[in-house]
């Protein structure tokens, strides 16, 4: 028996965010890390149980494998239960056939049982990949009070950055009447926070309309609203002060790690009120050592740091050797900065190695854009990467020494730096 | 891994008062995030012990809300995982004060009579290590001993409160004498608190012991070491007691050095564990100062901190300066204020501008929840 409830959530999480390049080459982009312990889908499931939403359905498809382990049973989210909790809703193949999941709208419509599994009068559809605390349940109040068949959650931009955004054109009562996917000249500044509270029975319905239509691409912001708004139905912007950050992009991925630092941080983790509950390793609280000077960062535990840290983001386990230096950087989980290294302006992903005196990035006074390095890369001793980089996972780097090496390595980028995978390294030495 | 653990999670509570004044000596927090029962609990899941006895006296409504289920430990499980156990010495109504080891064990027989495993390791909660269990059940078995003994050679001259046994061991590491004092001195095999024995075996000697008014369980191993086999397993690596608050300080202030990290935190396949909740990494501000220090998850850093463990939730506003003392959990520490040797229990706020010191020999302890 499934106990009722009155709202269920659909979690979007099978995008690749191919935005994100190395990052997500091998992780879906809600698994990718966040602010010094979490990952992105720390904050949606969190934002869930918050509100009081206990049953979550997180539609997984493009490399699930690490996301499903970080989510499991859902118990760091007291996501763990016997009537609900967070299910992983992969494709699947059918009577009729299988089919991947085709897009947003066909991705839910193919789970419309699972969802009718526990009645609920209302859906929620989010997606995996913002950064916000929300009260869901507020905005739930919102939809219930106007007697929306369809409410999107919307966020008040800058006027000259509306046309990035797909932006809601509203009366004075809240009631949209039209919807712009990326104006040039937009007529509002509200843009759509990609939260949408639907009745099940008008979201059911129109998914299986889209579903008949041959040439929809079954995407929810661009055919499923639009058909809604065609046929007049009720739909209301709920707007949503706050902070609220889509990381689709390396850069826009880098400010909300800096979004953390500062004296008023613009983005507040040490909030009781709203705590988001993230996947817990093991690591004994970190270490900063005598010759050792953090300033104006955020250090997660299990780090060493014996060096510089300014303006950083610093994941669990990270350790930074004496006279190293990090800087507007954002270093995630298990990477190992040797003496004298500089990382300046740049993201490096998990189980880095970064060897003595190698120099990454570039200073940002001085012109430098931002570099990226993929997970378990290995940086050698004395190399430079150059500012504006984006190094792919498991990558070798060196100085080319031996001109005899040259023709095992797979690319070669810019002049002096080298790309090998690692595997080809060891069969090298 | 088929033996049992036995935990004692308020022996010696008395030694420190300050601290164990409000909990036992189980929950006493330790270096920034960990309580002291993570080391013994870690170490036997690690082991691969997955039937924990908790053995409790005192009020342990703090050590039940840190153990919840035993899930931080992977033991909330169907079959064994983490119980907690009251010895009640016979079935009469009135509640008698059980205040020996001996006693005790004879309270929870209908637990050891009840497992299946056939090994117990016994272990008191006042110890602070990174141990395989299994290494020294091997060579438990290996020796086809009755009893082995943990102990750890004395690096240097110490002088505890209370008197600690002392063995005597010959070649093949089989103890010959047990003798307690209060001076230790190099090289002397120390008693570590942890013993493994068959069950059968001490369940039968429980009886035995108690019968002949022994209140020790290593007196009556010590008086019968011609009769049974009692091995000594030397443990090398980092160690350490609390048993004042001047140990309690210093052995926090010992994992400043990273080989003891390394020792306790860093073995590979053996983390220690402790509950979860949740903070956020802990941010430092663009006038923070800090060298030489532990600092756990979700505090706030806007002043100096040197030569300190800071642990969970803590807030040092700027100007203030905190040296070589310990901070628990959610404390504050106002603008311009001064620490010095201290040990701040849980949720202390210092004010503005308080300046506070106290010795390396005689820290300054701070009460829960006090406002200064």
């Amino acid at each position: 028996m499934f106990r009722k409830k009155k709202c269920v959530a659909m979690l979007l999480a099978g995008g690749q965010g191919s935005r994100l390049h190395v990052l997500t080459k091998q992780i879906a982009k809600p698994a990718v890390h966040f602010g010094g312990k979490y990952r992105i889908i720390d904050f949606t499931l969190s934002n869930c149980i918050n509100s009081g939403i206990d049953t979550v359905g997180v539609l997984t498809q493009y490399q699930p494998l690490e996301l499903n382990d970080y989510i499991d049973n859902g118990e760091p989210w007291d996501l763990d239960r016997s009537h609900g909790g967070v299910h992983i809703l992969p494709p699947y193949q059918q009577v009729k056939g299988g089919d991947w999941y085709k897009g947003t709208a066909n991705a839910i419509y193919q789970n419309m049982n699972f969802i009718e599994r526990y009645q609920p009068e209302y859906v929620i559809i989010l997606s995996g990949d913002h950064i916000y605390k929300m009260d869901y349940n507020k905005m739930l109040e919102y939809h219930i009070e106007k007697d929306a068949d369809c409410t999107i959650a919307v966020l008040s931009v800058p006027m000259e950055e509306a046309s990035r955004f797909g932006i809601m054109n509203t009366y004075e009562d809240g009631r949209i009447y039209e919807f712009e996917e990326k104006p040039s000249n937009p007529k509002s500044n509200k843009a759509s926070m990609g939260v949408y509270i639907f009745k099940k029975e008008a979201l059911f319905r129109y998914l299986m309309e889209d579903e008949e239509d041959e040439n929809s691409s079954k995407d929810f912001g661009k055919n499923v609203i639009p058909a809604m708004l065609y046929s007049g139905e009720k739909m209301f912007a709920y707007p949503f002060e706050g902070y609220w950050k889509d990381v689709g992009t390396l850069q826009s991925l880098w400010e909300g790690n800096m979004d953390l630092l500062g004296e008023r941080p613009k983005l507040d983790l040490n909030d009781h009120k709203w705590k988001i509950s993230y996947r817990h390793y093991p690591d004994h609280p970190h270490f900063i050592g005598n010759d050792a000077s953090v300033t104006n960062s955020v250090i997660a535990e299990g780090c060493e740091i014996h060096g510089t840290v300014i303006n950083s983001v610093l994941f669990s386990g990270v350790t930074v050797e004496k006279g190293a230096v990090i800087k507007d950087s954002v270093v995630m989980r298990n990477t190992f900065v040797s003496e004298g290294a500089i990382i300046n302006y740049s993201i490096v992903d998990v189980g880095v190695y970064v060897g003595k005196d190698a120099k990454v990035g570039e200073d940002r006074g001085n012109g430098g854009q931002l570099t990226v390095l993929g997970s378990n890369v290995k940086v050698k001793d004395g190399t430079q990467i150059s500012s504006g980089e984006i190094i792919d996972s498991n990558m070798y780097l060196k100085y080319i020494e031996k001109s005899h090496l040259k023709g095992l390595l797979k690319v070669i980028k810019s002049d002096d730096v080298i790309y090998s995978t690692r595997q080809e390294r060891e069969a090298i030495e | 891994m088929n033996a049992l653990g036995i935990v004692f999670s308020n022996i010696n509570d008395k030694q420190v008062p300050e601290i164990t004044k409000k909990r036992i000596m189980a929950s006493v927090p330790f270096g920034g995030r960990y309580r002291l029962i993570d080391f013994v609990l870690s170490n036997m899941t690690n082991s691969g012990i997955n039937n924990i006895g908790i053995v409790t006296k005192r009020n342990y409504q703090n050590l039940m809300d840190h153990i919840g289920t035993g899930k931080a430990w992977d033991l909330a499980r169907k079959r064994g995982g983490i119980r907690l156990l009251q010895s009640f010495p016979d079935d009469s109504e009135e509640v008698v004060q059980i205040d020996n080891r001996l006693e005790t064990l004879k309270g929870i027989m209908y637990y050891l009579d009840k497992a299946d495993e056939k090994y117990v390791v016994l272990s008191d909660c006042d110890i602070v290590c990174n141990i395989s269990y299994s290494d020294m059940l091997k060579s438990h078995q290996e020796n086809h001993a009755d009893v082995t003994i943990l102990y750890k050679k004395n690096q240097e001259n110490a002088t505890w409160k209370e008197k600690r046994p002392v063995f005597k061991l010959d070649k093949n590491e089989r103890i010959s004498k047990i003798e307690r004092s209060t001076n230790i001195k190099i090289s002397d095999a120390l008693y570590l608190g942890t013993m493994i024995v068959q069950k059968e075996f001490l369940k039968k000697h429980i009886s035995l012991a108690i019968n002949k008014g022994y209140t020790r369980i290593l007196d009556y191993w010590a008086d019968h070491t011609d009769h049974f086999l009692v091995k000594g397993y030397e443990f090398k690596e980092y160690f350490a007691y609390i048993d004042s608050l001047e140990s309690y300080l210093k052995s926090n202030l010992d994992l400043l050095k990273l080989s003891v990290r390394e020792d306790l935190f860093r073995k590979p396949y053996r983390p220690i564990y402790t509950s979860v909740n949740d903070s956020a990494p802990t941010k430092y501000g663009p006038s923070a100062v800090v060298e030489n220090s532990i600092i756990a998850d979700g505090c706030i850093i806007d002043g100096t901190v040197k030569n300190s463990i800071i642990f969970r939730g803590v807030k040092i506003k700027k100007y203030a300066t905190v040296s070589n003392s310990i901070v628990m959990q959610d404390c504050e520490i106002g603008i311009n204020a001064t620490l010095n040797h201290i040990v701040t229990d849980k949720n202390v706020q210092i004010g503005e501008n308080r300046m506070l010191c106290g010795h390396e020999t005689h820290p300054f302890y701070i009460e829960k929840g006090s406002r200064i």
